[in-house]
């Protein structure tokens, strides 16, 4: 059979979805081994997303820095945020990794008024 | 007394923030450096070591590893104060900056190959270089100084009867002698031939006290095949005087020279020790 007449053909699948903006949700978690480093991601989405994002860097032994959205900033005290991220965190991570997580905060305020 | 602007480089490899690591260690490598700096809209944001570029994942971009604390040191900053603060600081480069125009860097290899110039390479001692600065920041701290000189007895005798590979082994058991009987506050150098220098941090009688220990010790010690070795030690006290301030550098030159005089003078002592009192040392302005 000549090269001209193989039967050889090509499978092509496409999954289209629509770009998450910005790339990241809330919160990255970046190992101190990490392929990317805190600045690289927080540079990343501020040319997507001026100013939403903030470096928090840390000590600890494998989690380097958390990139938080400032938004989140303004519902919870950020040392508390912190405290419940590398908690959750640590968990999961480890020095290579970058997690990426979704945080949902739903503030409940009962207040009673004089009649 | 040298300063780090003559041995610092304009040398250097500046790298964007952007950068990868990679790229970064193909740089430095092919140009043969061992830091470079980040820079960005002409601004130094940062340094890279080897150990930085080593130990970081070489897909990160240089924002990312560099060292932000960039240790800073004036040009006129003798040699000896940049190994002091390097060391403090455990740093492995420090620029060279005077106000905000940078000088070039300092790399910690290179002021030990500067520093080992003044290394005496037989004995293991400082030359005359370490006494004047650690006698200038005496002086600027308002310390006391005194200056012991000795000159070791016959060197040349010997030198002659036992042969110069002999004396040079015994200038050697001298330098250790000395190093092993000097006090923690005492800085030691051996300032030529077979003369070595003191400067202590005390008033006059704790010099006599000391040089009078030295003799001591120099007749007790067994030096190598034998030999008898004795010293000549001149003293000389500094008095401080706030009559007119003077250049520190000048202040220790005449006062290790007074010394050397009164070394000489010493060898025709049968105590062997000759002292001279009071030269006066004008604070400094």
């Amino acid at each position: 059979m000549s090269p001209a007449e193989s039967n050889k053909k090509a499978e092509v699948t496409m999954r289209l979805s629509e770009f998450e903006m910005p790339p990241m949700q809330d919160i990255l978690i970046v190992g101190n081994k990490a392929p990317i480093g805190p600045e690289a991601a927080k540079r990343m989405v501020d040319v997507l997303s001026p100013d939403q994002y903030t470096i928090v860097k840390m000590e600890h032994p494998f989690i380097e820095a958390i990139v938080l959205r400032k938004g989140l900033l303004s519902m919870l005290p950020q040392e508390k945020l912190i405290k419940l991220i590398l908690e959750e965190g640590e968990k999961i991570a480890n020095a290579q990794m970058i997690i990426k997580a979704q945080i949902n905060i739903t503030v409940h305020v009962s207040r009673s008024v004089d009649l | 007394m040298q300063t780090i602007v003559s041995i610092c480089t304009q040398d250097y490899l500046a790298v964007s923030p952007l950068d990868g690591v990679r790229k970064i260690q193909t740089l430095v490598s092919e140009k043969g450096m061992c830091c470079c700096l980040v820079r960005e809209n002409d601004h130094i944001q940062g340094m890279l070591t080897l150990k930085d570029l080593l130990n970081a994942h070489p897909n990160r971009i240089a924002a990312d590893v560099m060292t932000t604390e960039l240790p800073m040191l004036p040009p006129a900053t003798p040699l000896w104060q940049a190994q002091e603060i390097m060391d403090t600081l455990q740093a492995e480069v420090v620029l060279v900056r005077e106000e905000k125009e940078l000088q070039g860097i300092l790399t910690r290899t290179r002021l030990a190959q500067e520093l080992g110039k003044h290394t005496d390479l037989l004995t293991g001692l400082y030359k005359s270089d370490f006494l004047y600065y650690q006698g200038r920041n005496l002086l600027a701290e308002g310390q006391e100084i005194s200056i012991i000189f000795l000159d070791i007895n016959n060197f040349g005798e010997i030198d002659k009867t036992y042969g110069h590979t002999k004396g040079d082994l015994i200038l050697i058991e001298v330098g250790q002698l000395l190093k092993t009987v000097i006090p923690d506050h005492a800085y030691l150098c051996r300032f030529g031939g077979d003369e070595f220098v003191i400067l202590l941090a005390a008033y006059l009688p704790e010099s006599i006290h000391l040089a009078q220990h030295l003799g001591q010790a120099f007749a007790s010690h067994p030096f190598p095949f034998g030999i008898t070795v004795s010293v000549s030690t001149g003293i000389v006290g500094g008095r401080r005087s706030q009559s007119r301030p003077d250049n520190p550098l000048n202040m220790i030159t005449n006062l290790i020279n007074r010394a050397s005089l009164e070394s000489t003078k010493a060898k025709k002592i049968d105590s062997h020790i000759s002292v001279l009192d009071a030269v006066e040392i004008h604070d400094i302005a």
